[in-house]
Parts: structure tokens; C-alpha cells; sequence
């Protein structure tokens, strides 16, 4: 404790006589890391509209038409005990038309030549948590398209993997992006810190003449780097908030994230504690590598 | 006590520097290491601070054999052993106080212990008022004696100075045996490698001379 206030002074007096550099390093981690937070927002956002989606997905039984009664009420039982489902809703020709009707409000002009109902009755069905995986879904959908009676069978799968397929790339794009500019911000931070230790050279050879051991000398320089590295973390959760706050409005003035969907969201508390740990962690990692190879 | 036993040190294949030395000091003398330059007087110190290794022989601080030390041990033995060296080696950003006060601060004094004590050594080396100075503003004899404060700050048990005087004149050169004297009547062992013969005459101690890496007299 006695000595962390000697660091510290220390760090001060760095700083304060390269404060160009102190000041190149923190914009520059703090860009790695806005950009890295960038995709995560995006990965974030992106896989919570996913599982919403999932949630939402249902198979849409169509029924051949002049199905009896009776054998719609046995068709809904196998449903029912079908492994996986987790809800069944009977829709019948006359409430597939309503609803028709319903969704064209303003418009059934386009309904008066229809003559007899063309819809067909369906069975729609919700699918447990675990049944909501595209390959789980085709089996099960194998599996009912030949119960007798049913005449065709829908699921929106594809459009969900497709949303998978660009998930897994923004993570792997993300992912290869922060290790780049991470590297890109270790040796930035090196570089900074192997001036201050250049600069510092003559009072280091002091400080190993009078007792002082390599932990001693080396803190200062650790801080320093650590701290550089914090502070870029700190600014770029700023910048981080502020391009989200600019998108979430321009969104709000279209249509909101896709539509509407799901609201956007930010990056929650436990990943802005790691933005922090990350910047620190790579102004340690830099100010290591100088000191390593200098002290 | 400082014992060293057929001690060689040489600087490539054909530069020797110490050739067998063997002495003994004893716990509480003042002694001083004379010779003409290359003589190998501060290299003797410099294996004495641990700043050198010897080739072959054993050196005795304290019983502990520094030629045989490890680097992580050597801070240790700066502690308790004071360099006072002929180009101060002052941290020039530092104030006079924290110059002095940082040599308490890596062996881990308590704050208010290193006020104290900085302020007596500074006050026994007369720099007291100038203890918020930094060390370009101080004559050379006083930055000479800023560097035997922060050397005996710890309380050494040995004193070793190089050319403490090289850089002064006659009344500063007085001035600074006079505080090592006193240091050294407190218990220090102090080691002092000079070439000024004036000052070994008038100061009457223990003189080891040496000459092309030998001793040529007073050894043990």
C-alpha cells in the first residue's frame, strides 16, 4: 500500500512527460475496442432476434379438403402426443377465411369473386425449446407430413438459418477482428511505454544501484500501461454508447431493428466490466512486452 | 567483516584486472584502496557492491558469497551495503528529500520513519534547508553529499565510496572525509578507493595499494 502511492506518483510523472504518446495509445485501444464492441453489439442484438424468432416458429399443418370430423379429432390427438410439440391450434376453412378477411380489411373487394372457401382447414403447431433447431424441425415436420389427411406442411426454416449463417460470421468476423486489433494495440502500448523506460533509463540504473529489485522498477511501467489500457476501455464504452444511442434513433425514425422485432439493446454491464479488463489487460500485456525486453 | 580469497577478474583474454587478491577487513575499519588509474581499485568495488562477478576466488560480505549470488539476491545486499560514486548518481527529477528518501522506500520503511530519518541524515550532511531542491540546483560537493545521505540512509554496515572526491575541491574534499569519519566512527565500515594520496596521508587509515591488478601492500 505504502509503495502503490510511490507507483502511482510514478505513473504520474510518466505520463505527464509523455503525454503525446500516454494519449496515441488510449485512442488507440479504445478504437480496438470500439470497433470489436461494434460487432458484439451486432452479434448481441442479432442472436436475441434469433431466439425470439425461434420462439415464434410454427408448423402449419394444411389439411386435404372434405376431411371428416372425426378423423380431424384423431389427427389431433397424434398431434397432441407427438414428442415435441409443445401447443396444437385447430384452424378451421371458415376461421382461415376470417382471418383473411381480417388481415385485407379495407380491401375484400379483392374477396368477391371467390365464390366457395379455397382455404384449408390446419392444424398449427408450437414446438418445445428443444424441437426449435432446423435439423429438429425437418424431422419432426417428416414425421406429420404423412399422418393421412395432412396435405401439406410449412415451416419457416430457412430464413432462420439464414439469420444463423450471418450470426456465425459477424462472431467469427468479430472474433478475427479483436485479435488483430488487439495485437494491433499490445504493440502500440509496447511502443509507448518502451519510450518512457528509454527516457528513464539513467534513474533506473540508479534505483537497481541502490536495492530497488526488478518488481520494483517494472510496477510503475505495468501501471502505466495498465492504465492507459483502462482509460482506453473507458472511452470506448463512451463512444461505444454514443454510436448505439445515434443508431436506436435512427431506427426508431424508420421502422425500429428489423421491423420492430425485438428492441435494441446494449451491451449489458458484465460485458462493459470485460471492455475495461480487455483494455487493461492489452496495456499490460504491451507494457510487459517492453519491459521484458528492455529491464 | 569483508574477506576475499584469491579473487582474479579479467575483461577479455588479455586485460586482467584483479589478479589473485586475497584480503580480510575487519568489521568497523576505514580503509582505503589507492593506485594509479587501471590499478583495478574500482573493480575491488565493484565486486565488493556486487556490480562485477569474479572469475575464480570467493568473496566473503558478511559471510555471504556474493560471487555466488544469485541477481534476485543482490538487491538485497545494496540494502545493507552504502555506494557513494563519484558522479552522485542522482535521480535529477527527484527533489533533494525523495532522492534520499527513495533508498528508505525500496527497503520498505514505514512513511513516517523515512521523514524522520530522511531529515536527520539530511540534517548530518548539512542539506536540510536544501531538502526541495533538485539536484541541478546544488554545487557539485553538494550533490556529492546528497549521495553519502541516501548511501547511509539504511543504516549500512559497509561504505563503499569511488572516488568520492574526484569531483571537488580541496575544502570539499576535507568536508566529505570529515562525514565519512564520523559515519564510520558510528560502526561503518568504510572502503574508500582513491587516487588522491594527499587525502589518504592526511585521513591515516588502513591503505591497501594496489598496482596491475595486484596488491602491492597492506593486503591481509
Amino acid at each position: 500500500m505504502r509503495q502503490l502511492r510511490y507507483f502511482l506518483k510514478e505513473v504520474l510523472l510518466n505520463l505527464r512527460a509523455n503525454t503525446s504518446t500516454a494519449v496515441i495509445s488510449t485512442v488507440t485501444i479504445a478504437f480496438t475496442l470500439v470497433l470489436f464492441g461494434l460487432f458484439l453489439l451486432l452479434y448481441l442484438n442479432l442472436n436475441a432476434l434469433v431466439g425470439s424468432l425461434r420462439q415464434e416458429i410454427k408448423v402449419i399443418l394444411y389439411l386435404r379438403d372434405g376431411i371428416s370430423e372425426k378423423e380431424i379429432a384423431s389427427l389431433h390427438e397424434k398431434l397432441r402426443d407427438q414428442p415435441g410439440v409443445s401447443n396444437v391450434t385447430y384452424i378451421s376453412k371458415e376461421k382461415a377465411l376470417e382471418d383473411f378477411r381480417r388481415a385485407l380489411e379495407g380491401r375484400d373487394i379483392l374477396l368477391r369473386g371467390l365464390g366457395d372457401n379455397p382455404l384449408p382447414a390446419s392444424f398449427e403447431l408450437m414446438l418445445e425449446k428443444m424441437f426449435q433447431s432446423s435439423e429438429a424441425i425437418q424431422r419432426v415436420a417428416r414425421q406429420l407430413e404423412v399422418l393421412k389427411g395432412v396435405d401439406d406442411i410449412q415451416y419457416g426454416r430457412e430464413w432462420v438459418e439464414n439469420v444463423n449463417a450471418v450470426l456465425e460470421m459477424v462472431r467469427v468476423g468479430s472474433t478475427l477482428i479483436g485479435l488483430i486489433l488487439g495485437l494491433a494495440a499490445v504493440v502500440i502500448i509496447s511502443n509507448t511505454i518502451r519510450l518512457t523506460v528509454l527516457s528513464r533509463l539513467e534513474d533506473i540504473e540508479v534505483l537497481q544501484l541502490i536495492g530497488a529489485t526488478r518488481a520494483y522498477i517494472q510496477m510503475p511501467f505495468l501501471l502505466e500501461g495498465a492504465f492507459l489500457g483502462l482509460t482506453g476501455g473507458a472511452v470506448s464504452i463512451l463512444l461505444l454508447r454514443a454510436v448505439y444511442e445515434l443508431a436506436k434513433s435512427r431506427l426508431a425514425e424508420t421502422s425500429g431493428f428489423l421491423g420492430g422485432a425485438i428492441p435494441l439493446t446494449f451491451l449489458p454491464a458484465p460485458w462493459l466490466v470485460l471492455f475495461l479488463a480487455v483494455g487493461a489487460g492489452l496495456g499490460c500485456a504491451g507494457s510487459l512486452l517492453s519491459i521484458r525486453r528492455l529491464l | 567483516m569483508i574477506q576475499l580469497f584469491h579473487v582474479y577478474k579479467s575483461y577479455g583474454r588479455h586485460r586482467v584486472a584483479l589478479e589473485d587478491i586475497t584480503l580480510r577487513i575487519e568489521k568497523g575499519e576505514f580503509v582505503f584502496f589507492t593506485g594509479s588509474s587501471g590499478a583495478g581499485k574500482t573493480t575491488l568495488l565493484k565486486l565488493l557492491f556486487g556490480l562485477e562477478r569474479p572469475e575464480s576466488g570467493q568473496i566473503l560480505i558478511q559471510n555471504k558469497n556474493i560471487g555466488r549470488m544469485k541477481e534476485s539476491e543482490l538487491p538485497h545486499l545494496r540494502r545493507t551495503v552504502g555506494f557513494i560514486f563519484q558522479d552522485f548518481k542522482l535521480l535529477q527529477k527527484k527533489t533533494v528529500f525523495d532522492n534520499v528518501a527513495v533508498a528508505m522506500q525500496i527497503a520498505g520503511a514505514p512513511p513516517a520513519e523515512i521523514r524522520r530519518r530522511v531529515s536527520e541524515v539530511l540534517g548530518a550532511v548539512g542539506l536540510e534547508r536544501k531538502k526541495e531542491m533538485l539536484p541541478f540546483m546544488l554545487s557539485a560537493g553538494e550533490q556529492q553529499r546528497v549521495c553519502v545521505a541516501r548511501s547511509i540512509v539504511n543504516h549500512p554496515t559497509i561504505l563503499l565510496a569511488d572516488e568520492p572526491t574526484g569531483n571537488l575541491d580541496a575544502d570539499l574534499t576535507a568536508d566529505i572525509f570529515e562525514l565519512l569519519k564520523t559515519i564510520n566512527a558510528k560502526g561503518t565500515t568504510v572502503v574508500v578507493a582513491t587516487h588522491d594520496r594527499d587525502i589518504v596521508s592526511r585521513v591515516q587509515r588502513r591503505v591497501i595499494v594496489l598496482n596491475q591488478g595486484k596488491i602491492l601492500d597492506g593486503g591481509a
